[in-house]
C-alpha cells in the first residue's frame, strides 16, 4: 500500500502514538493516587488462607470475608428485595456488583450487596466488585484487590508467621479500591 | 535488499539512462512496492534491545520496593521517552535507521514493563488479560506508522497471550477475534508478508482451539478441521483479490484439515462427532463451508483443479458405513487421495507448491497408515524395520515422481 501520509505525517503520527502510551501510564497510576489521596479508608479482615497456599512466586493471594456474600445480604434492586432462586440468572460471571460496608468494631464488613448502585446510611462505605460465580448460597465477588506484591525473598518472613492478615483500603466515591497499607498480627508490612 | 527495492534501483538507472520515460519509471515502481523488509541488521537491532530491556527491568526489579511511588514512576516514564525519542531522532532522520528501530522497539517493550511495573506498584488486579491489549494496540499502531511486520509480529504474540489467556482464564475472547481482523488483517492485506502471514494463522489457531476446549464441546478435533476448511475457502476467494495469500491460507488450511483427519483416525468410537448430539450443526456447518469453498470455482472465479485441496475435507465421519468397512480405512483412503490430487492439481495448475504438499501428505498417509493399522499385531522389531523399508520405496517413488513433475514444469514455465 502507498503510504496514505506523507513523511511528515507519519513523524506526528509517531509521536502522537508515544505520547498516548505516556499518558495512558500516567492516567492509571493518577487515578490510583487519587484514590489514595482522597478515598475513604475501610480496613477488611481477610479470610483464612491455607498457608500452603499463601505464596505465589513475589506476590500474596488475598480473600476476605466480603469476598463470599451469603444469599441473604445480596439484593436485586435496591427496594431491598433479597435474590430469588429465579435471580441466579441475573448473576453473571463478570456482572457489576455494589457492596455496601458498615463498620463493626475496628472492621468493615458487608451490610448488604445489590445489582445497581445503592443509597448509602451515614458512615457507610459503597465499594465495586464483580461477581466471579454463584456457589450456590451466594456469590462470590472479586473486587481487584485480591492480590499484594511483596519484594522477592521477603515473603518468608510472612510464610513463617501465624496469618492474620487485615489489609486496609482506600475507596473512592465510585466504589473502586486500592491497597494501601497491610497489617500481620496487627503489624505494619513495611513494603506496602 | 529484496526482490522489489533491486527493480526499484534498476528502473531509476535505466531512468537515468533514458531507456524508459519517467512516467514509466512511476509505474513500475507503483507495481512493485518495496515491503517491509526483514533486515538482519534490524533483527539483531531488536535482540540487542531485548536483552538491554531485560537487563534495565532485573535491575530495577531487583532494588524496586525501596524507592518511593513517585521515583519509580519517573523511571518508568523518563525511560520510555529516552528510548523513543532517541530512537525518532535515529530512524526519521536517517542517521541509523537500524538502531532507531531497535531503540524504538525497546520503548515499546518499555511501555509494556511500564503497564506491569504500575499495575504492580498499586497491586492492581483485574479480572482480564487487558494489559496485553493496551500494549498490542500500542505495538500494532507503531507497526502502521513505520510499516514495520516486526512491530507487527510483536503485535501478534501480545494479542495471541490476550487471547488465549482471556478463552481458558477468563471466558472472555471475542474482543481477540474483533482486533485480529479489525488491526491485523488489513495490515497483512496492504503489506503482504507471507511469514507474518502464516504467524497470524498460527495465533488464530491457537486461540481458536483454547477457546474451544475451553467451552467444553468435544470433540476437539471438529474445532481445527472446520477452521481448516474455512481458511481454506477463502483461499479459493482469494484468487482474484489477494493472489499472493492462496498458497498460505490454502496450506494452512490443507493442514488443519490433515491434523483433523489424523486425530478422527486416532480418536475411536466415542469420540466421533456422529455420536454426538451437536451431529447434525456440525455437519450442516460442515457442508455449508465446502459449498462456500467451490462457489469460486462454480462461478469461474478459481481455477477447476483447485477443487483438489477441498478432498482433504470430505466428510467421511458423516458416512454410514455397511459393517466390515470401517471409517478410519475410508478415512486414510481419503487421505491417499488427497495426497494425489493435489499432485495432480499442482501440475495442472503449474503450482510447485502444491506438487510437494501432495508428496508430503501422501507420504505421510502412508505412514499414518502403517502405523494405525500394523502397530497392534506386529512384533515391534519387525514393526521398525518393514516401516522403515516401506518408507524408503514410498520416499524414492514419490521423489521420482516429484522432480520429474519439476523439472517438467519449470521447462514449461522457461519456454
Amino acid at each position: 500500500m502507498r503510504t496514505i501520509f506523507g513523511k511528515a505525517g507519519l513523524k506526528e503520527k509517531f509521536v502522537i502514538v508515544v505520547a498516548a502510551q505516556i499518558l495512558f501510564l500516567i492516567v492509571i497510576a493518577l487515578s490510583r493516587f487519587w484514590i489514595i489521596h482522597t478515598g475513604e479508608i475501610v480496613l477488611l479482615k481477610t479470610a483464612p488462607v491455607d498457608p500452603r497456599d499463601l505464596m505465589m512466586g513475589d506476590y500474596v493471594n488475598l480473600s476476605y470475608e466480603i469476598s463470599t456474600l451469603p444469599d441473604n445480604i445480596v439484593h436485586r434492586e435496591q427496594t431491598g428485595r433479597k435474590l430469588q432462586s429465579d435471580d441466579r440468572q441475573q448473576i453473571k460471571q463478570n456482572k457489576a456488583v455494589y457492596v455496601v460496608l458498615k463498620p463493626q468494631g475496628k472492621y468493615h464488613v458487608a451490610r448488604g450487596a445489590y445489582l445497581q448502585k445503592p443509597a448509602l446510611k451515614p458512615g457507610e462505605v459503597l465499594i465495586k466488585g464483580r461477581c466471579l460465580y454463584d456457589w450456590g448460597q451466594g456469590v462470590m465477588v472479586f473486587y481487584g484487590i485480591e492480590r499484594f506484591y511483596v519484594p522477592e525473598g521477603k515473603g518468608l518472613e510472612i510464610e513463617q508467621l501465624p496469618n492474620q492478615l487485615d489489609v486496609q483500603v482506600k475507596v473512592s466515591s465510585g466504589g473502586d479500591a486500592v491497597i494501601h497499607r497491610v497489617f500481620v498480627n496487627g503489624k505494619e508490612l513495611p513494603f506496602s | 535488499m529484496n526482490r522489489n527495492q533491486w527493480l526499484s534501483e534498476q528502473a531509476r538507472g535505466w531512468k537515468e539512462r533514458g531507456i524508459i520515460s519517467g512516467e514509466q519509471f512511476c509505474e513500475i515502481v507503483a507495481g512493485y512496492p518495496i515491503k517491509p523488509s526483514l533486515s538482519p541488521t534490524r533483527i539483531v537491532f531488536v535482540f540487542a534491545a531485548l536483552l538491554v530491556g531485560l537487563g534495565v527491568i532485573l535491575f530495577f526489579a531487583s532494588n524496586w520496593q525501596e524507592l518511593p511511588k513517585v521515583l519509580k514512576l519517573s523511571l518508568i516514564y523518563t525511560a520510555i521517552v529516552l528510548a523513543y525519542y532517541s530512537g525518532y531522532k535515529l530512524y526519521f532522520e536517517k542517521a541509523s535507521p537500524g538502531l532507531g528501530f531497535g531503540l524504538i522497539f525497546l520503548g515499546n517493550l518499555f511501555f509494556g514493563a511500564g503497564l506491569w511495573l504500575t499495575g504492580q506498584m498499586f497491586h492492581i488486579l483485574s479480572f482480564n488479560s487487558n494489559g496485553f491489549l493496551y500494549w498490542f494496540l500500542a505495538a500494532a499502531l507503531l507497526a502502521y506508522i513505520m510499516k514495520s511486520a516486526l512491530f507487527m509480529g510483536l503485535a501478534v504474540i501480545l494479542l495471541s497471550i490476550y487471547g488465549v489467556s482471556g478463552a481458558v482464564i477468563y471466558s472472555d475472547y471475542l474482543f481477540y477475534y474483533i482486533c485480529l481482523a479489525a488491526v491485523v488483517f488489513p495490515f497483512l492485506y496492504f503489506h503482504k508478508t507471507s511469514p507474518l502471514t502464516a504467524f497470524s494463522l498460527a495465533s488464530l489457531t491457537v486461540v481458536f482451539l483454547a477457546t474451544f476446549l475451553n467451552t467444553g464441546i468435544t470433540p476437539w478435533f471438529i474445532s481445527i478441521i472446520l477452521l481448516g476448511l474455512a481458511m481454506t475457502a477463502l483461499g479459493q476467494f482469494s484468487y482474484r483479490l489477494i493472489p499472493e495469500y492462496v498458497p498460505i491460507l490454502q496450506g494452512f488450511g490443507m493442514a488443519l484439515g490433515f491434523l483433523g483427519a489424523v486425530a478422527l483416525i486416532f480418536s475411536g468410537e466415542n469420540w466421533l462427532p456422529i455420536n454426538t448430539d451437536r451431529f447434525p450443526f456440525y455437519l450442516t456447518l460442515h457442508i455449508i463451508l465446502l459449498v462456500l469453498a467451490a462457489l469460486p470455482v462454480l462461478l469461474k472465479k478459481a481455477p477447476a483443479a483447485s477443487l483438489s485441496v477441498l478432498t482433504v475435507f470430505l466428510p467421511a465421519f458423516a458416512l454410514q458405513l455397511p459393517p466390515g468397512i470401517s471409517l478410519d480405512v475410508v478415512s486414510v483412503v481419503i487421505l491417499g487421495l488427497f495426497g494425489i490430487a493435489l499432485i495432480f492439481a499442482g501440475n495442472a495448475l503449474r503450482a510447485m507448491y502444491l506438487i510437494n504438499q501432495g508428496c508430503v501428505y501422501f507420504m505421510l498417509t502412508v505412514v499414518l497408515a502403517y502405523v494405525h493399522h500394523a502397530w497392534g499385531f506386529m512384533p515391534k522389531s519387525l514393526f521398525f524395520t518393514v516401516a522403515g523399508i516401506l518408507l524408503f520405496l514410498a520416499a524414492f517413488l514419490i521423489e521420482h515422481r516429484r522432480r520429474k513433475l519439476i523439472t517438467q514444469l519449470k521447462e514449461e514455465l522457461a519456454g
